[in-house]
């Protein structure tokens, strides 16, 4: 008999959570617990006196009068045929990422209209389209790492995959004519991306270049694996270990170059094959071949930011929108 | 026990063809299920928003919300559905209250109309403006409760809704809707406990 009074006294020295108790209260404790509740309350005055002003709470919630309703709530055909302004975002929530989109488009179409701007007489478009679009990518690269502190491609979780140039799939064969070469390589020199476009600006370029940006690549491509435009296997060969010289020694052979994007090209193919040597002698190319279309790089500039701008508002304002979906 | 063991208003005659008749549209079908469940939600407007214009501007609102979005109301629940509707339109108001203006947790949250009370019908002894007192005082406490905890009290004490239904009306598990409605209690009889004006007495 002392035995059993002793275990119960030990079962009931347990005090009640709050919880069992106000679920005992509402009658929605287990069976298990409605006993321990009963048995401890018996021996323990505190947590009885918990129950006790637990259930005066609930008494006192519950005596809380149930208003009537002032009026009718009933709909009318006239409110329900209004459209939905309050509910749904607001115009300018669905006309920025809209924005931000089109400039994307612009930006994307003021670079293929850089780069396509005119033929010329490169005389290795394979090794130049090659090298082109690793330099592009460096320079997304670099420009990614310099930019992340501002760019809101990576916010905007914006996957910008590289697109591979098209002109891989269709190599320029023997029966081209130079005209055609040229045009798929620039073509493929055109780098978009799905997300933010930024633009490296001229940070390797020197008093001659009069500080306008030179190269545009997606910064949205920060880790891109540089692809190299695969030729033919024979072609692909020379291409790496390609002699700074060469390239000045084309540039400078072709001196009156009237086409800028061609002194672009080259000056990228340049700083791929031989980055230390790069910012030096891509001067020489650049300089008085840059500025023939000024508005256009100031097009790309413009695009470009608007871009990103847009893009880094449409993000933060559907961050603070999600939550209050229904 | 006396639990709270307030029906599904869904087993009501007719609410399921109601509620099949609105999805389609039909305004008058809607119209019914609002003259059914309006009290319910202008009194849980009121609890939460401790003001009666807000709470009527809130109630209507959410029908005109709910009748927007029937389509989504999903198998035959209509009343937790729109008790969430209901209960997410009056955190918003709050939201939008507080960013106007900012409320000090310890104060009473002001309430620009006279507090929620009807006057007694049947004004008996002195121990009516006892009781009086009291429920104006638990009324001000809740409003200073965390608003999980206000929703979770006011659906179980004031509605009288069971521990299911509150949760498909917060969307949280029973297990949380049994821990708010545990700590807003708790809180409350403490508040109106450390008054000392008096002792609750059970009532009723």
């Amino acid at each position: 008999m002392a035995v059993v009074k002793n275990l119960l006294a030990v079962l009931r020295r347990a005090h009640q959570p709050d919880t069992t108790l106000s679920a005992y209260v509402d009658g929605s404790a287990s069976e298990s617990q409605r006993a321990r509740v009963e048995a401890h309350v018996l021996a323990c005055p505190r947590c009885a006196q918990r129950l006790e002003h637990l259930r005066s709470v609930r008494s006192a919630l519950a005596s809380l009068p149930q208003l009537d309703a002032p009026r009718s709530f009933r709909l009318h055909a006239s409110d329900v045929a209004k459209p939905v302004p309050a509910s749904g975002p607001s115009f300018t929530a669905r006309a920025i990422p809209a924005l931000a989109a089109a400039a994307v488009v612009a930006f994307a179409v003021l670079v293929a209209v850089d780069v396509r701007g005119g033929g010329t007489a490169t005389s290795s478009p394979q090794l130049a389209r090659s090298a082109a679009y690793t330099a592009a990518m460096k320079q997304a690269a670099n420009a990614g790492a310099l930019a992340s502190g501002t760019s809101p491609a990576a916010a905007a979780g914006a996957a910008a995959p590289a697109v591979p140039p098209e002109a891989s799939a269709q190599q320029p064969g023997p029966g081209l004519t130079l005209e055609q070469r040229t045009a798929i390589a620039d073509s493929s020199a055109t780098v978009t991306a799905g997300g933010a476009p930024a633009t490296a600006a001229a940070d390797d370029a020197g008093p001659g270049s009069s500080g306008q940006p030179d190269v545009t690549a997606p910064a949205g491509a920060a880790a891109p694996t540089p692809r190299v435009v695969s030729g033919t296997p024979g072609a692909l060969g020379p291409v790496t270990p390609l002699p700074s010289g060469a390239f000045t020694q084309k540039n400078s052979g072709a001196a009156p170059q009237p086409d800028p994007a061609a002194a672009l090209d080259s000056a990228r193919a340049h700083s791929a094959s031989n980055a230390t040597a790069a910012a030096g002698s891509a001067q020489s190319t650049r300089s008085g071949n840059d500025s023939s279309r000024p508005w256009l790089r100031w097009a790309e500039v413009g695009t470009a930011l608007a871009a990103a701008a847009l893009a880094l508002i449409a993000a933060r304002t559907w961050l603070t929108s999600r939550h209050r979906r229904l | 026990m006396n639990a709270p063991t307030a029906p599904f208003h869904t087993d009501e005659p007719g609410e399921q063809r109601l509620l099949a008749r609105a999805r389609e549209g039909d305004l008058d079908a809607f119209n019914e299920l609002v003259d059914r469940h309006q009290r319910l939600v202008y009194n849980l407007c009121c609890r939460m928003l401790g003001s009666t214009s807000l709470a009527e501007d809130v109630t209507q609102d959410t029908f005109l919300s709910a009748f927007r979005n029937i389509t989504r109301c999903k198998g035959d629940r209509f009343r937790p559905w729109l008790l969430r509707i209901a209960a997410n339109a009056c955190t918003d108001e709050l939201r939008r209250r507080g960013r106007r203006r900012t409320v000090s947790l310890d104060a009473p949250q002001p309430v620009d109309e006279a507090p929620i009370d009807l006057p007694d019908p049947a004004p008996g002894p002195e121990s009516e403006a006892l009781r009086s007192e009291q429920r104006r005082q638990i009324a001000a406490a809740l409003l200073r409760l965390p608003e999980e905890q206000r929703l979770a009290v006011v659906l179980c004490d004031i509605q009288g809704l069971s521990y299911d239904e509150i949760s498909a009306a917060t969307g949280v598990s029973i297990g949380t809707v049994k821990s708010r409605i545990a700590r807003g209690r708790e809180k409350l009889r403490h508040e109106v406990s450390s008054l000392g004006t008096f002792a609750l007495r059970a009532s009723s």
